[in-house]
């Protein structure tokens, strides 16, 4: 079955397309959005598309990108370039790589090492504050996932992006903390960094 | 891991249960997970968190576990800032001690349990992250750098003096 994948660092949502000259399909134009938190996309056979347009949400940006084909298209990878650039946010990606190595008993207390879903959640989540103004303090192994820490003077927000897939987002200024549980779905994510950015700059 | 410090060792000692409010907790941070601006959370965690008791350790007795954290950050926090109590979903009412768990080869390690209703909880699965993530933002808001991160320091050999 042809795939639409994704590389490892994954991408906020893409939307693909076929282009209706090359598909065959008497002009009528294949449309697929995929929308969402996901690793790869599975294209029913009788959907010939043989050229893919689509775009990486960055942020608020949409970076935009194409794949001519000359025959039919059995396997789309997201050029890696497309998630290049990222800025101040590149020494975080490669500080999840450092946490994605990490061995039982890393800090000593016996602790296990953060799950591929925790990492992958946190990753997806980076890669949604790509081109704004909103720079980790901290992206962390902690003893039940990955923890990122937004701060600014005595506010701040840190996300747990736990081992079993649930993320927690605690928003908190010195006095009783907001906890509150995140969906993972991409509307959800976009009002979480809509939130925290306003705790910290409000 | 470095010489263990003879003051480090158990030889013999007892377990002993009484803890001062004032005492400190010690607790090593990864380099990459610290800053001098604020602590972690994710440096804390539930259940029974692993701590050095400053009655019988040094600060810098954390970083003797393993050769690689011999440069780590260590972080403390009063006993007395521990979280007492969290009432949790209105109904389960978590209870929270410092208890000291000597070892062979270090005598001052202590363990923060947890308790749902009096019962020591050890499972990680069963405790509410809700729960415990307000449990480390109240202990962090109390938490202090005590040894910066990539800061050598001498280790001393002695265990402090209990009346200190």
């Amino acid at each position: 079955m042809p795939t639409l994948a994704l590389p490892p660092d994954g991408a906020c949502g893409i939307e693909a397309r076929g282009d209706p000259a090359l598909a065959g399909h008497d002009g009528e134009e294949i449309r697929k959005s995929f929308q969402g938190l996901f690793d790869s996309y599975s294209l029913l056979k009788h959907e010939d598309i043989r050229a893919v347009r689509g775009y990486v949400r960055q942020g608020i940006q949409d970076k935009r990108f194409s794949w001519p084909q000359p025959g039919p298209i059995s396997k789309v990878e997201v050029p890696r370039e497309i998630f290049q650039n990222s800025g101040t946010l590149d020494p975080w990606f490669a500080r999840l790589a450092e946490i994605s190595n990490l061995k039982k008993d890393w800090d000593g207390y016996d602790t296990e090492p953060p799950a591929t879903t925790a990492i992958k959640n946190a990753r997806l989540f980076l890669d949604c504050t790509r081109g704004l103004d909103l720079d980790p303090e901290f992206v962390s192994p902690s003893p039940v996932g990955v923890g990122i820490t937004f701060a600014r003077d005595v506010r701040e927000v840190y996300l747990e992006f736990y081992n079993d897939g649930q993320i927690y987002a605690l928003f908190s200024d010195g006095g009783e903390p907001v906890i509150k549980r995140i969906e993972v779905a991409p509307e959800v994510i976009r009002q979480l960094i809509s939130d925290i950015q306003g705790y910290l700059h409000g | 891991m470095a010489e263990t410090p003879p003051g480090m060792l158990r030889s013999n000692r007892p377990r002993v249960e009484l803890f001062d409010d004032d005492e400190m907790l010690y607790r090593r941070v990864a380099p990459a997970d610290w800053n001098p601006r604020r602590i972690n959370r994710a440096a804390m965690a539930l259940p029974d968190m692993s701590v050095i008791r400053s009655q019988y350790g040094h600060p810098e007795w954390a970083r003797l576990e393993k050769s690689e954290h011999a440069l780590w950050a260590v972080v403390g926090f009063r006993v007395g800032d521990v979280p007492k109590t969290i009432q949790h979903a209105g109904m389960e009412f978590w209870s929270f001690l410092v208890k000291h768990i000597p070892l062979d080869e270090n005598y001052p390690h202590s363990e923060v349990w947890a308790f749902r209703d009096d019962q020591h909880v050890q499972a990680k699965q069963s405790i509410p992250k809700e729960m415990e993530l307000r449990w480390r933002d109240q202990l962090c808001q109390n938490c202090r750098p005590i040894i910066p991160a990539n800061e050598p320091r001498e280790i001393r050999q002695e265990s402090p003096s209990p009346d200190k």
